[in-house]
């Protein structure tokens, strides 16, 4: 099986995106992501198309990852574009068969397709220039102001450590676990779709049995060194915004605030 | 049990989560190869039942966060906005009944419940939701939906119940959890040697 996966995306580089404070970055594709969905017309998306695309330019992330990450989706895009194309009434563009294309058509599924493809790039763009812990850390000091309205935010951050930190380990008691069957003659390999999901319970139970047991060990040790919780709790690397953060706050309020403008004019 | 050791039980049954998740999927035959199954509700319907119906929503969120910010999720956000609308529901319903009914009918009945609605609450969210975000029409949905998402997930929803069925007791037999689900006491543990 897999040892030694990678468990996010991040490429590793020197770049100002990389340089940039997690909070910004998640706070920026929120941002984008609302804005995406509420942008008119070709110059509104032409704007947000330029400044993703400048955004991956600057990052020094290959295109080739950002390619792979567009891959899964191709079939959507494909199908939403022809159904756009061949559903949408006006002006006709050509014709096969019983269907009809039309003007409107294409430019409606050109929109719902650069729509996606913004989405899907910008967001891989997020998890390829930040590292998963990084991300987590984020994402507790972004929630952290709602701790008081019941937001468990640093118990929600503690968990995706301990998580992300367990996920090679149970890995490797997957892979251990089923190796100790395969040489007890389990199979694991062929069969149907019941055949394999039947194979899966002895794999699973002893999974279940370490894993709570696992939990039990780290909690015992965590009481032990006094964990209560997040208040007052000190951190290693402490986040700072910089002149970056402030940099690209500022590019980024500026092309959306064009795009705003090119979709919906100036009449306030 | 202490509220540590929730936390912490809560983060190993999300990493199970998001391994088999992330791990064991495969394409269930004669559906399209993008809806893929995977056993990953499983710990999540074990953490709802061992440790309330709260509890298996925050599993959840929590897998579906880890494989958000792994970047691994092949429909992004909204593929991850799916999973965890699905997976929310079910584990939801399954902990509200067992709550009820803490019994092996009540965990029988919990399940069948949520491997019901599960497919109405999904055919609900993808035409008011996913799908008009794909940017397909409603009308093209509709048919969809009730081709495809419905008994996907009918499918889906049953295996991960059936497993759950299977594996919660024997995992409760194992580490001497207690019939109201909470354990007795905390398992003694011998270290397993490397």
């Amino acid at each position: 099986m897999i040892r030694n996966i990678a468990l996010g995306q991040y490429y590793p580089a020197d770049s100002p995106l990389h340089r940039m404070d997690p909070r910004t970055k998640i706070l920026i594709i929120t941002v984008f992501i609302i804005i995406l969905f509420i942008t008119r017309g070709f110059l509104g998306y032409a704007l947000l198309a330029a400044l993703s695309v400048s955004s991956i330019v600057a990052s020094r992330v290959p295109v080739k990852l950002i390619y792979r990450s567009l891959r899964p989706i191709v079939f959507i895009l494909v199908f939403t574009a022809l159904l756009h194309l061949f559903m949408t009434k006006g002006e006709v563009l050509f014709k096969i068969g019983p269907l009809t294309a039309t003007w409107e058509g294409a430019r409606q599924g050109a929109f719902m397709v650069t729509r996606l493809v913004l989405l899907i790039m910008t967001t891989s763009l997020l998890t390829l220039t930040t590292s998963p812990i990084a991300l987590t850390d984020g994402l507790e000091l972004l929630l952290k102001p709602f701790a008081r309205l019941g937001v468990p935010a640093h118990e929600l951050a503690m968990m995706m450590t301990i998580a992300l930190r367990f996920i090679p380990t149970l890995l490797e008691e997957a892979e251990k676990i089923m190796k100790a069957q395969m040489a007890r003659g389990a199979d694991f390999q062929s069969g149907n779709v019941i055949g394999r999901a039947k194979s899966l319970v002895p794999l699973l139970v002893p999974l279940f049995v370490s894993a709570f047991r696992r939990a039990d060990e780290l909690a015992m040790a965590m009481e032990a060194r006094c964990y209560r919780g997040g208040e007052k709790r000190t951190r290693m690397k402490e986040l700072t915004f910089t002149a970056v953060d402030w940099i690209a706050t500022a590019v980024f309020a500026a092309f959306v605030l064009g795009s705003l403008v090119a979709s919906f004019g100036f009449r306030g | 049990m202490t509220s540590t050791q929730k936390i912490v039980r809560i983060a190993l049954l999300s990493a199970l989560s998001f391994v088999l998740m992330f791990f064991v999927h495969f394409p269930l035959p004669g559906f399209p190869t993008y809806l893929k199954y995977d056993p990953s509700e499983i710990p999540a319907l074990i953490g709802t039942f061992s440790l309330g119906p709260m509890v298996g929503v925050v599993i959840q969120i929590v897998k579906n966060l880890l494989f958000l910010l792994s970047g691994r999720s092949e429909a992004g956000l909204v593929g991850v906005a799916a999973n965890f609308t699905a997976g929310g529901s079910m584990v939801l319903v399954a902990g509200l009944v067992y709550q009820w009914r803490r019994t092996r009918g009540g965990a029988i009945l919990a399940l069948v419940a949520a491997s019901l609605v599960t497919p109405i609450v999904m055919a609900l969210a993808n035409y008011h939701f996913f799908f008009p975000v794909y940017g397909i029409p409603k009308e093209a949905a509709a048919p969809l939906i009730t081709s495809v998402v419905v008994p996907f997930n009918l499918i889906k929803t049953g295996m991960s119940s059936l497993g759950t069925f299977v594996l919660y007791k024997k995992t409760c037999k194992v580490l001497g959890l207690e019939r109201d689900g909470l354990p007795s006491r905390v398992p003694v543990m011998e270290r397993t040697g490397r």
